[in-house]
Parts: C-alpha cells; sequence; structure tokens
C-alpha cells in the first residue's frame, strides 16, 4: 500500500498540469482545487471512520477522525490523477445526494448505485465497483447448505430499508418478508438474534460482515440464473451535480486507468482493514411542492398509517404508562413503618422501596431507543422470546412514561394538603379509602398537565422505534424518502403531521382540565324555610355568582 | 366531677415526646358525659398536641387512652374509634375535590357503610343545624372560612360521635366569622354534647364550658369550674396567662 502511495504522489506531481487546466476551465482560479467527497464513513467496507491514519487514511474534514475504505482509496487515486486535493466530509447517507445535488459535496462516493431513480436527481461516472448480490444466513441454521436462491424457500428474510436488496427478497421462493431495517448493522444482529434466517445484501457487505462476524455464512448468488438483478442496481458509482459534465468526464478518465483486477485488490485490502458497518439512502431536483405534493399522493396513506401507529402507541402507552406510575407513585408514598414494626415487614418495606427506585432511575436514566434495542434484540437471543415490534414498541413506551409518571404522582400526592388526610382519618377512613376517595382525584388534577406532557412526549419520541422497525410515523417518511431522496420534504410533512397530533392532544387535555374543575359558580338550594341556627349568615361568599334555585 | 358517672374518656400518664422534646408530660384527664371542657394555655403548652393524641392523629409516647374503659392504643384498628371521637381542625380541613354535601356524607357512606339515602338525609340534618344546608353544591373553595368551619363541624356531626373534638376551630378565622362558629358550638353545648375543646375565646370558655383545663409547658397546670379557674385562678401561670386577656 505504501508503494502505491508513493507511485501517486509521483503521478500527482505530473498531474498539476492538468489540474490547471482544470481549474481554468471552470473558472477557478490560482490555488490546487479542492474535491470535495461526501461519504458516510460508516460504510464499510466501503467507508469507514477510524482513530488513526493507518493503512493510508485520510483525514476527516472538520474532525479528529481519519477515513478509510474502499471508497477512500479511490477517491484517492481519482483525485491524485485529475489534481485535485482530496477533502473527505462525512456526511450522513441520507444527506449524501442533497448534497452533491446543493452543491456542497463535488461527488459522492459511497457504495451508491447509479439506479434509475436516483439518475433522476443527480448524474453518475461509470462504475467503479460492480456489486453482486450474496446472500447471508447463520452458521448451524436450516440454510447453511444453501447455495442458490431456490435453496432459501420459505425464509423469514430481510434486508435494509429502500435498497434494491430488499426489493429483491420477493424473488426468493415462499419468502416470509419482515419489516425493512434501517442500516446493515441491524441487519446482522437481526439475523444473528434469530429474528430473520437470511439477509440479502451485496458482495463487499457480505465479506466485511462474515469477515467481521463469526457464526455467519454467505452465499454467492453473483451467477444465480434464478435471481434477476437489473444491471444498474449492481453498478456502483460516483455521484456528481447534473450537469457537471466536466467532472463526470475526468472522473471517468481516472477510473478507466484503474483496471477490475486492482479494484478487487483494493476491495479485498479495505475489507480486511475495515472495523464495520452501517447504512440507509437519499436525493433530490425541483420545487418543494412538486415533491411535497408528489410524496403525499404517492405515500399519504402510508404516512397517516404511520401517524395512526404513532398515536396509538403514545395513547396506549401513556395509559398503560398512567397506571404504572399510580401504582408506583402511591407504593413510592407509604409511610415508613414504624420502630415498633416486626423485622419482616421493616425488610419488604425497604426490598420494596429500592426495587421502585431502581425502576424509576433505571428507566428514566436510559435512553428509550436503547431499551427498545435490548428488550427486542435481547428477548430474542437470551429468552428465545419473538416479540412482534409493536409489542415491544408499547411495552417500552408504558414502562417510560411509567417511570416519569411515578415521581409525578409521589409530587401530586406529596402536593395534597396533609390536613385533608387528617381530617380523613379522624372520620375514620382507612389509608386506602383516604387515597380514593380524597387524595388520588385531587393528585390526579395535579398531574394532569404532567400527562398531557408525556402524551406529547410519546407521540414524538416514539419515532426511535424505527431500530426495532416498528412502522410509526418516521419510519414510513424515511422509507418513501428513500424513494426519490427527497428527506427534507418527507420530514417537512411528518413534521406538520407530528404537529397536528401533539397541538390537537394538548388542546383536548385542556378542555379535560377545565371540565374537572367545574364551573366557578354554585347555586343555593332553598331547602325548606327551617330555621338557621347560626342565624347570622350573610350569602356573602367568594364563590362569585349565585342562584336561586326552586 | 364529683358525680358518680362512668367517664366517657380517660387520659392516663400520657406523655408524647417529639424527638428529644417533651411535649405533653405525664397528663391525667378524663371527661364524663354532657361535658364541654375547655383547653387553655399559651402557644407550645401542648393543649393540640394532646388533643390530637387522644384522636390517634399523634401515637403517645407513652401512657393510656381509654374510651369507656377501654385502652385504644392496644386495640388493632383505629376506624371504629375516630368514627365515634369527631375532630374540628383549625384550618377546617374540607375535601377540595367534593362539595360540601358530599363531605358531609363520605364517612357515613365509606366507614358507617350507610346507604346514600340515609347518608344524605342525615347530612342534611346537620347542615341544617350549622345553617349551610343551602350551599350544598358549593365547592369548600367557594366558601368563606366561617361557612368552611361550619360544614367542617357538620361533617363531624354526621357521624352521630359521642365525643366532639375542636382543636382551635376559631383561630384561623377574622372575628366577623368567630361569631357564627361559636354560635354554633353554643347550641351544640346546649343540646348536652360531650365536647372538648381548645380554644383562645376566654369569653366562650367562661360562659359555656363546665370545665377549664390550663395547660403550661406540657401539664395540666390547673383544673376545675369556669368560676374557679377563670374567676379566681390560684396557680401563678394562670393568673399571668389570664392577665393578657383581661387587659384586653
Amino acid at each position: 500500500m505504501k508503494e502505491t502511495i508513493r507511485k501517486i504522489a509521483a503521478l500527482s506531481a505530473a498531474a498539476v498540469l492538468l489540474a490547471g487546466t482544470l481549474a481554468g476551465c471552470s473558472g477557478n482560479s490560482g490555488s490546487r482545487k479542492v474535491l470535495r467527497v461526501g461519504m458516510e464513513c460508516s460504510y464499510a467496507p466501503y467507508n469507514w471512520s477510524q482513530a488513526t491514519s493507518a493503512n493510508g487514511a485520510v483525514k476527516i474534514s472538520n474532525s479528529n477522525e481519519y477515513a478509510n475504505g474502499y471508497d477512500v482509496m479511490m477517491a484517492k487515486k481519482i483525485a491524485d490523477t485529475i489534481g485535485y486535493k482530496l477533502e473527505i466530509v462525512k456526511t450522513k447517507w441520507d444527506g449524501l445526494a442533497p448534497g452533491v445535488a446543493s452543491g456542497k459535496l463535488d461527488a459522492v462516493i459511497a457504495g451508491m448505485s447509479a439506479t434509475a431513480d436516483r439518475k433522476k436527481t443527480v448524474d453518475f461516472t461509470n462504475n467503479y465497483y460492480k456489486a453482486t448480490i450474496f446472500a447471508l444466513v447463520k452458521q448451524g441454521g436450516k440454510y447453511e447448505k444453501a447455495k442458490s436462491i431456490r435453496d432459501l424457500k420459505g425464509a423469514v428474510c430481510t434486508s435494509q430499508q429502500s435498497t434494491i436488496w430488499y426489493d429483491l427478497l420477493k424473488q426468493i421462493p415462499g419468502a416470509r418478508i419482515q419489516p425493512a431495517l434501517a442500516d446493515v448493522t441491524s441487519m446482522i444482529v437481526s439475523l444473528q438474534s434469530g429474528k430473520c434466517e437470511a439477509l440479502l445484501t451485496d458482495k463487499p457487505t457480505a465479506l466485511a460482515a462474515v469477515y467481521a462476524n463469526k457464526g455467519l455464512v454467505k452465499i454467492d448468488l453473483g451467477s444465480d440464473r434464478n435471481l434477476k438483478v437489473p444491471e444498474e442496481q449492481m453498478d456502483i458509482g460516483i455521484a456528481v451535480k447534473k450537469g457537471n459534465a466536466e467532472l463526470e468526464d475526468s472522473i471517468n478518465r481516472a477510473l478507466a486507468q484503474i483496471s477490475e483486477k486492482d479494484r478487487a485488490k483494493i476491495m479485498d485490502e479495505a475489507i480486511q482493514d475495515q472495523p464495520l458497518s452501517n447504512g440507509t439512502i437519499p436525493q433530490n431536483n425541483d420545487s418543494f411542492f412538486y415533491w411535497a405534493g408528489t410524496l403525499l399522493h404517492e405515500y399519504g396513506s402510508l404516512f397517516l398509517q404511520g401517524a395512526l401507529i404513532t398515536l396509538l402507541l403514545a395513547l396506549v402507552g401513556t395509559l398503560i404508562g398512567c397506571v404504572i406510575g399510580l401504582l408506583v407513585g402511591v407504593l413510592r408514598t407509604i409511610p415508613k413503618p414504624q420502630k415498633k414494626t416486626n423485622l419482616l415487614l421493616k425488610m419488604l418495606y425497604g426490598i420494596l422501596q429500592f426495587l421502585l427506585a431502581a425502576y424509576i432511575e433505571v428507566f428514566r436514566g436510559t435512553p428509550m431507543m436503547v431499551q427498545a434495542m435490548v428488550l427486542y434484540y435481547g428477548s430474542m437471543s437470551l429468552l428465545h422470546f419473538d416479540m412482534s415490534p409493536m409489542f415491544a414498541g408499547f411495552f417500552v413506551v408504558s414502562i417510560n412514561t411509567g417511570a416519569y409518571m411515578a415521581e409525578s404522582v409521589r409530587g401530586g400526592i406529596e402536593s395534597i394538603d396533609a390536613g385533608q388526610t387528617e381530617a380523613a382519618e379522624a372520620l375514620g377512613m382507612t389509608h386506602w379509602q383516604t387515597m380514593a376517595s380524597v387524595v388520588m382525584p385531587q393528585t390526579f388534577r395535579v398531574i394532569l398537565p404532567q400527562i398531557g406532557n408525556n402524551l406529547i412526549i410519546n407521540i414524538k419520541d416514539t419515532s426511535v422505534l424505527n431500530v426495532i422497525s416498528v412502522t410509526e410515523l418516521y419510519y414510513e417518511a424515511n422509507s418513501a424518502a428513500g424513494v426519490y431522496y427527497r428527506y427534507f420534504e418527507a420530514f417537512f410533512l411528518i413534521c406538520v403531521i407530528y404537529f397536528i397530533m401533539t397541538f390537537t392532544c394538548s388542546r383536548l387535555l385542556r378542555w379535560m382540565e377545565r371540565k374537572i374543575d367545574g364551573s366557578g359558580f354554585y347555586t343555593l338550594v332553598d331547602l325548606d324555610a327551617m330555621a338557621d341556627p347560626a342565624g347570622r349568615n350573610p350569602a356573602g361568599s367568594k364563590g362569585g355568582m349565585h342562584k336561586w334555585g326552586k | 366531677m364529683g358525680e358518680i358517672r362512668e367517664p366517657i374518656l380517660q387520659v392516663r400518664h400520657l406523655r408524647k415526646q417529639f424527638g428529644r422534646h417533651e411535649v405533653l408530660k405525664d397528663i391525667d384527664f378524663e371527661t364524663y358525659p354532657s361535658d364541654v371542657v375547655c383547653i387553655i394555655g399559651a402557644s407550645g403548652s401542648g393543649k393540640s398536641t394532646l388533643l390530637r393524641c387522644i384522636n390517634l392523629l399523634e401515637t403517645p409516647t407513652e401512657g393510656e387512652v381509654l374510651f369507656h374503659g377501654r385502652n385504644v392504643l392496644e386495640e388493632g384498628k383505629p376506624s371504629a374509634y375516630r368514627a365515634k371521637v369527631g375532630m374540628v381542625f383549625q384550618s377546617f380541613n374540607l375535601f377540595h375535590n367534593m362539595t360540601v354535601l358530599k363531605n358531609c356524607m363520605v364517612g357515613m357512606e365509606k366507614v358507617l357503610k350507610k346507604d346514600r339515602e340515609s347518608a344524605r338525609e342525615t347530612a342534611l340534618k346537620f347542615l341544617r343545624k350549622v345553617g349551610m344546608a343551602q350551599y350544598i353544591n358549593a365547592k369548600p373553595n367557594q366558601l368563606s372560612g366561617g361557612q368552611q368551619q361550619r360544614v367542617a363541624i357538620a361533617r363531624a356531626l354526621a357521624m352521630e360521635p359521642e365525643i366532639l373534638l375542636f382543636d382551635e376551630p376559631t383561630s384561623a378565622l377574622d372575628p366577623q366569622m368567630v361569631g357564627e362558629v361559636l354560635a354554633v358550638m353554643r347550641d351544640l353545648a346546649a343540646e348536652g354534647l360531650t365536647m372538648i375543646i381548645v380554644t383562645h375565646e376566654m369569653a366562650f370558655a367562661r360562659d359555656v364550658s363546665t370545665r377549664v383545663v390550663f395547660m403550661d409547658r406540657g401539664i395540666i397546670a390547673e383544673e376545675g369550674t369556669p368560676q374557679e379557674v377563670i374567676g379566681n385562678p390560684k396557680n401563678e401561670r394562670t393568673r399571668e396567662f389570664l392577665s393578657r386577656f383581661l387587659d384586653r
């Protein structure tokens, strides 16, 4: 590799001339031109980030990390050949195509296949890699010995959201296709945990996955005649801004100098050097309204379904969470047993209070997204309990809300004047009667705004459940956006949908509060003319309006 | 006191300590049917604590509270006892989530297990007695302090207790409203209801009570008829305490 670098260095000196010419052509003057190349830096073996410059890694701009991988090596070769200075810009997958379309990036070299859809918004160079399709299965599993797409018959399978790989699943006979996952990492976790039995992906991803994960078996489907893959889908190209023919041509000339054999060698090196993967999709063109309209037209019903699932998760989760919160909150306010109480009771009390406090601290103190992952995959790999994403979603949202509500309830109970509790006790009411008739109804009113907060937070935060493939609103928007590479429009649309949902809920809750508070005045009742023993009571009160009923 | 009657309530060698602070030191005290006992004394002398110990809102550190001769501290659940010993608080303590009527009904329904109709009738009867029957639909925070306290009295009466405890029932009221509450209490005394009243209203204690107890620094310093204790106090501390009221 060092040898290569030296050669490139020599070449680059000769290329200064060419660079000068290019700079002149594009109207730029002065210093050597910079080629800003976008990639995720988290899509091994194409590209990844690392802490050191080992194996010829390139520093990522505005960061202390270094980028490496097949894409970085190719980018270096290309930049040197055409005499540009290479700058690697780490960009989320979703931001790559918009980046190049908007001119923030000069090129995208990120393992992106040159599909017809993407060609609507960006131009692609000739392929810089040809990625054939591979399947991944688990070692020791049912499909361990599979050699072809037919051998995968009836497999529970999935792939990455908005990829050709996911579309190809349909060609597996009798495939039981699961919802698509956000990235390669999730796919591999899913396969390892036993959630699915087969994955479709491309050659580099498969090689990298098998190289980095024990217990996975790769199946080369590249020459399987029963798998029909459009040629364009296997072409991994370099995206440039639409109409930037100059750059496209010079990159193509540079690519022509790198033989298939060299490419295979670079990929092999990358696969060996890579740490491991992650990824998604993007791209754009035209007016906002056109695309917003198109998305609504094509995916409006999916957005609506997603919104309903989001609402369902938030409502049910908040409701169950409130029940949990009430229970835990009430238990947390049980007074400490007095000194005379027997030891067993005191110990039970101590254990209960410890468990409740632990529950609250753990679930308030860790991200809901992480809890969802732990629960969803953990239940499968540890307990062999195949939880549906929706069930895991309800569970996580409820348990989270419960932890927050428990503290609100405790605060609510403590805010109720102790005098009322004493008065109830003085009447002979038991602790539970006092709670049920006097304290809890008032606590409920006090915590109602908190319930509202939680409902609204849940409507928004259920978006993280896309990590376990819950098909809520964010997930649907992400999928839709991935098809057209119109992220801004899709997310703007769901912003509006989210806002409509939260605003409606907050208004409804205000209305409920007013309903509970009742009217500000009361009606005097003229029961009968029986004497008023106290006698001197003027009708005055702070109650406001009086109506004299019959 | 000389009568040969069974006391309803007896307190024997009662001590109450909060941390290291001894609030009640060896209190002996008894109440007979139709007694109206007024407990007077300076703030911090232990009057309210004594009342709260009687009702078991505070657990005595030592001593006995006998109700018809049975030690209530040794009985498991205080509910049945508390239902027979009513309490009226300085700060009214009405249930803010309930109407006036519901405030008076809830104890009868939950503790005495009365049905709704008879609870309602009893509640109305006592609300009429305190002159608050017109206000059955009002919520506590819509009423004046005096009105709230009269409802609180009706709430306690509705349980038809054998003794009614009053913990400074007029201290949180402005002078105008004090009158309406005291008037209700006078009527109850006249009807022969047994009452123990912690109060700063010396005129009321003098005119209405059958017995006055003067407490000083956790002990009963002087005890007797109103004429004896208020009219002709023997204890130096009692005289000193009363002089502050007479000056006014």
